[in-house]
């Protein structure tokens, strides 16, 4: 079926079916290949978007599911990654071989969104769903808590 | 069990390769837009107006001051797209900051072997680039000092510009690189004085990350080629298999699924692909949905591992054996007869899973004179030459392009993905990217050998006088047809703190299995740092001595002992001496701690580097242990990116933890039971203690960094579980013990 989604304040016409992850409508049909495969099955993070300001696992959200609503993915974040996140994450030199790292910053900016100043049990909790691979947590814990002494997201 | 495949030799010396012009080779470059030259130019507006001239196969500059640096090997994470051009910059007297690194073509012959693995490449490339750099800041001296009509020694370089000090006129290398490049470049140019280094030594963020955190940065995965389909593998489900019959008709049906075939056997000598059939559509998702859909059958497999207790009652079988006699020093039995005190302990470690964080995957399109290859790979050599055989083609008609790689691990030293995806290639004569979905790269792992270390130790007088290890794992080197010492991937007859012991016994026994193993993050070190840095720990309680105490005795006067495999050619026990020492002043060592509370220490010598960590653990009385802290001292000689090689201790340390307390890969029924993170758990956020990384001994030669930091980890946190409750945890992952206490 014809569907529009809104992705990084354009509109883009595709042919999906019923059952098909956004993830792959973004990657494949769209292209934009910021965001990431890994599990498929929402256990790792690595495909993190936000609907609507809120962070979600692109990989097991059906297209059909988020027509007339604002899609924004690591691309359109910031044109040059000026975006606080991702300021802080440049500070902080937070990746390592940077897989993980878009959905990361994608997933900070969902809790961001919703708590300007989490406290570290909090960004814990809001992290937990991301795997980093490397090993970078404790630079990702740094650097959520940089963007957020800085002023957060906006 | 029957041969599965042979192996290459992919390790060999890099080759020096200064001079002379080549030609032009202009890949993407990854540079940071932000930064900026002295004049307030940004790189990226640089970029634009930027003419080249190629000095050698590593560098070119341009007319306005941009110099280019060429990456030689494959960037997994590891740091080494920013440390090795860091390495030429500096003896070129470059400013950083104008500096854009570019990955270099795969090209033995201009490059040397460009595989990165077993911590070796900094070491390996160290004074080659140095010298590319020192011979061509030479040559833009001779080129200044012949425009000015002066004296080559009145010439000095500083941030890309050569200076008369006489005068104090100045010249940028972009203006003088088209003389200089008429120069011979010596082969032995004059190094810098180390006090005098200006890039190395110093931290520096990695060259990729305002790619990484705009999400620009292309891994294997995100390669787009016009006309591309993708492809899907539905592999035989273990070494053994084959495929029986296949029914594909529901695949076909499904939408955008464009062909199910075979694919090709493995029969060739060089193959390294697992056979099957193959699913091409025109998208990610519709491969999925057909793969799905194909109704299969496979050969039942013979001798095959049924079961993890299979496994184990295999290896307890060996172990009953005396194995195959590695070495031998004194005279073991009669020392051990006539201790006082006779210690025995049996270590045991799973199969472990590498999980790179990106799927295995390959581009491949073969023209109709070359074939391109994009790939995340640690042999980017070895893929072009299979790429050789798979197509015919030559060698010179092979392009591979390494991507940038979600992860290596050790994982992408082999190259069945890439096999598959130039076999599939071949066959559709279509642009194909070949993935494989989480479970896939599960299932088909190639993982680190299961094993179990049986130990035992003899003490008079409170000395340890003898040690007895007998392991037996799935050895790596068996699996890959390389029988001459099967052992030789799986325990290190010098290591230390055997090496020490005057009456020692090391044997090996390879126990046959049909499930695909190799090399890991510190292969080998990964097991039996674990055995031997929990089994000296037990012999430290059992003497009622401080462990650390036990391990200054052992050391005794210092001294230097030939290291015979991959990090000799020496071990030298006053750098194990000097990190211990260091790590005990720089923890907050304490005696007594409130219940709970545990320190657990270890030491363990991997590659050239040496590590001593002190890990701060809680367990509550439910026995939910919680890892505090990790303090490291490490010693892997001259830092070239302090700031990377902070990470990659602190990253190892991390892995070392995920392996200690999560990764388990079991096998029931025949098949490899994981498939995705549910049932494999992977450490997080919340889980991730506070590490505290210390380097000492940084005047010495240069180490690698990458494997390091992982070894250790295992015996310190089973020691503080052990301080903390008095259980001994002798087999991992350690959250399947009880740590409950009352």
């Amino acid at each position: 079926m014809q569907i529009n989604l809104k992705i990084n304040k354009k509109t883009y016409s595709v042919e999906v079916s019923e059952d098909e992850p956004l993830l792959w409508v973004i990657r494949d049909k769209i292209k934009l290949t910021g965001t990431k495969y890994s599990c498929g099955k929402g256990l790792c993070g690595a495909c993190t978007v936000l609907i609507d300001n809120i962070a979600l696992r692109s990989c097991i959200t059906p297209a059909i599911s988020v027509q007339n609503k604002e899609i924004t993915t690591i691309e359109g974040l910031s044109e040059n990654g000026t975006h606080p996140v991702q300021e802080a994450w440049k500070e902080i030199d937070v990746p390592q071989c940077g897989y993980c790292q878009s959905g990361q910053i994608m997933n900070a900016v969902g809790l961001l969104n919703k708590n300007a100043h989490p406290s570290e049990t909090e960004i814990d909790k809001a992290m937990q769903g991301n795997i980093c691979r490397c090993g970078t947590y404790p630079k990702i814990k740094a650097a959520v808590m940089l963007a957020s002494e800085k002023g957060g997201v906006k | 069990m029957k041969k599965r495949y042979t192996r290459r030799d992919f390790i060999k010396v890099s080759t020096l390769v200064t001079g002379g012009l080549i030609a032009g080779f202009h890949l993407p470059g990854c540079f940071d837009e932000t930064k900026r030259s002295a004049a307030g130019n940004t790189v990226k507006n640089l970029l634009n107006e930027a003419v080249w001239t190629d000095v050698n196969v590593y560098v070119k500059i341009a007319q306005n001051n941009l110099i280019t640096v060429i990456a030689p090997y494959p960037e997994i994470g590891q740091g080494v797209r920013t440390s090795l051009p860091m390495i030429i910059a500096d003896e070129l007297d470059a400013d950083w900051n104008l500096v854009v690194v570019e990955q270099a073509v795969t090209d033995k012959e201009k490059y040397g072997s460009q595989f990165v693995g077993g911590s070796t490449a900094l070491k390996r490339s160290y004074e080659l680039l140095r010298k590319t750099g020192a011979a061509i800041r030479e040559m833009l001296i001779k080129a200044a000092a012949e425009t000015w009509k002066v004296p080559v020694n009145e010439c000095k370089t500083e941030n890309s510009f050569v200076i008369h000090k006489k005068s104090n006129k100045k010249l940028t290398y972009g203006e003088l690189t088209e003389k200089a490049v008429k120069y011979k470049p010596s082969e032995e140019p004059k190094l810098k004085n180390p006090a005098d280094f200006s890039v190395t030594g110093k931290a520096k963020k990695k060259v990729d990350l305002n790619d990484i955190v705009t999400g620009k940065l292309k891994f294997g995965l995100d390669t787009q080629i016009e006309n591309m389909v993708c492809a899907l593998v539905l592999r035989p489900p273990i070494f053994g298999t084959k495929l029986k019959t296949y029914n594909a008709d529901k695949a076909l049906a499904v939408d955008g699924v464009i062909d199910v075939f075979k694919m090709p056997e493995p029969t060739n000598d060089f193959d390294v692909h697992r056979g099957g059939l193959v699913v091409v559509a025109e998208n990610s998702f519709s491969a999925i949905k057909g793969r799905n859909e194909i109704y299969v059958e496979w050969t039942e497999p013979e001798n095959n591992i049924k079961s993890s207790a299979h496994l184990t009652e295999k290896f307890n079988s060996n172990l009953k054996k005396t194995g195959t006699v590695i070495k031998s020093v004194g005279n073991f039995k009669n020392a051990y007869k006539n201790s006082d005190i006779q210690i025995e302990a049996t270590y045991e470690l799973p199969f472990v899973a590498h999980t790179n964080n990106e799927p295995q995957n390959t581009t491949v399109v073969i023209k109709e004179n070359s074939c391109e290859i994009w790939t995340p790979t640690q042999v980017p050599n070895y893929v072009r030459k299979l790429a050789s055989q798979i197509t015919g083609y030559d060698i010179n008609q092979i392009n591979v392009h390494v991507t940038a790689i979600g992860g290596g691990f050790g994982r992408r030293l082999e190259a069945d993905y890439a096999a598959e995806a130039i076999y599939i290639a071949k066959q559709i004569k279509k642009p194909v990217k070949l993935f494989w979905t989480r479970e896939d790269d599960f299932e088909f792992d190639f993982f680190r050998p299961a094993g179990i270390h049986k130990l035992k130790a003899g003490i008079k007088n409170g000395k340890i006088i003898a040690w007895d290890t007998h392991h037996t794992s799935t050895s790596i080197l068996t699996f890959n047809n390389t029988n001459e010492k099967p052992w030789a991937y799986e325990i290190y007859p010098d290591n230390y703190p055997p090496i020490l012991v005057p009456n020692l016994n090391m044997a090996y026994s390879d126990t046959d299995s049909n499930i695909a193993v190799a090399s890991l993050r510190a292969p080998g070190h990964n097991s039996t740092s674990f055995a031997d840095g929990s089994f000296t720990d037990e012999i430290a309680h059992k003497l009622g001595v401080d462990p650390i105490r036990l391990h200054l005795d052992l050391i005794g006067e210092p001294k230097k002992i030939p290291y015979h495999s991959h990090g000799g050619p020496e071990l030298d026990t006053q750098r194990i001496k000097d990190v211990i020492l260091a790590v005990k002043e720089k923890s907050d060592r304490k005696k007594d701690l409130p219940k709970g509370y545990g320190q657990g220490f270890a030491f363990h010598f991997t590659f050239g580097g040496y590590v001593a960590v002190l890990t701060d653990v809680y367990v509550s009385e439910k026995g939910k242990l919680s890892v505090k802290k990790i303090t490291a001292v490490a010693d892997i000689g001259r830092l070239i990116n302090p700031a990377g090689a902070e990470e990659q201790i602190s990253g190892g340390i991390i892995d070392g933890l995920n392996i200690t307390l999560n990764a388990e890969i079991t096998v029931k029924d025949g098949k490899i039971e994981q498939q995705n993170v549910d049932t494999y758990p992977m450490l997080r956020i919340s889980d991730a203690p506070e590490i505290d990384v210390h380097f000492i001994n940084t005047d010495a030669p240069v180490e690698g960094v990458g494997e390091m930091g992982l070894p250790p980890v295992a015996a310190s946190v089973c020691n503080a579980v052990f301080d903390a409750t008095g259980k001994r945890i002798r087999s991992l992952p350690v959250r399947k013990h009880d740590l409950s206490y009352s």
